[in-house]
């Protein structure tokens, strides 16, 4: 379906020209394989067609955040890095600007103090954030902050367990098994290994 | 993982979670591996990704890290006898053992194996992860 959606003008790539973001995310899923499945990538992509429960802006320009630093691509360099420091700290990195301004958006509004609220594609994003940020930009506390953020959604939502009462209102397909497994094991401890850059 | 790392307590606990480590969807565990963003130029290894395979052992190892962190590191360890401690720490070696003998064939964690021809980065993670935790364990 991939690239059928993408013939078809159907993806959404949050204003990024097709090429660059289709690039991207190639980079992202096959450096995922290192990092254990975060993002389930079937449910991603139909959803980014169809602007589904499994997509979101943030979790799409932190993909894009976290793939630009293994892309070689020169226009994806951050600003100000010469030649000898390729790769290092993007704190300009449009896409990271961009998910942190809707993560932002998320939490403010006028109407009431916060409307924060847990979601599998915004601990998807934190997870993603937090990865990038302590192994490459350093920011350790912000870091660890993002993933405290995650954890805590993944247990608002009942991510760590598998058992289903009627309380916990889970009615869940195979797929949302497999999403939140995924996403589950990933938090816990596959997500932050120190990888090959 | 952050949490070894940065000798901090983990915040998703074993005791408090119930999730098996049983992943439905297996495409990626033949799918090709892919150079892409690993190699300047693009080669095409003809070998299987196993990525599926390689994501369960991290689910595994990672179980055993978190025993370590609040069996060994945990803030009131000072306070257990060293004896305890001792003991704590050589029930964990051998949980890493059997990790280690159990890993299946093809992640082929030993690099004078024939298999090493197969190596993918996500294997050479779970090696360069799995070494220190052993290390450090031998010289207790």
């Amino acid at each position: 379906m991939e690239p059928i959606d993408l013939a078809a003008g159907r993806l959404d790539f949050d204003g990024v020209d097709p090429e660059l973001g289709m690039h991207l995310l190639s980079i992202f899923w096959n450096r995922q394989h290192a990092s254990g499945s975060v993002v389930y990538r079937p449910a991603f992509m139909r959803d980014m067609a169809c602007n589904g429960p499994n997509f979101s802006k943030i979790l799409l320009n932190t993909i894009y955040f976290a793939a630009s630093k293994n892309s070689t691509r020169s226009e994806l360099r951050c600003k100000g890095a010469s030649a000898g420091n390729i790769g290092l700290p993007t704190i300009v990195s449009p896409f990271r600007q961009r998910a942190e301004e809707l993560l932002s958006l998320l939490s403010s509004s006028s109407k009431v103090p916060t409307r924060m609220k847990s979601d599998i594609t915004t601990i998807q994003a934190l997870l993603i954030m937090s990865d990038a940020l302590f192994s490459w930009c350093d920011e350790r506390s912000l870091s660890w902050l993002y993933s405290g953020l995650a954890i805590n959604m993944i247990v608002d939502l009942g991510i760590h367990t598998d058992r289903q009462t009627p309380a916990m209102k889970k009615d869940l397909t195979t797929e949302d098994l497999e999403i939140r497994r995924r996403l589950f094991w990933a938090a816990f401890g596959t997500y932050g290994l120190p990888k090959l850059e | 993982m952050q949490s070894i790392y940065q000798g901090r307590p983990a915040r998703l606990r074993e005791a408090d979670a119930n999730v098996p480590i049983l992943f439905l969807d297996d495409y990626e565990e033949l799918e090709q591996f892919n150079s892409l963003s690993y190699s300047r130029t693009e080669i095409q290894p003809s070998f299987p990704t196993r990525s599926v395979s390689v994501f369960e052992q991290l689910c595994k190892l990672s179980i055993i890290m978190d025993r370590i962190i609040s069996g060994i590191y945990a803030e009131n360890c000072k306070m257990r006898a060293s004896d305890e401690i001792l003991s704590t720490a050589r029930s964990l070696h051998g949980d890493l053992e059997r990790w280690r003998n159990a890993l299946p064939e093809h992640i082929g964690i030993s690099l004078s194996k024939s298999s090493a021809g197969s190596l993918t980065p996500h294997t050479l993670s779970l090696m360069y992860v799995s070494r220190p935790i052993r290390s450090y364990y031998d010289f207790l």
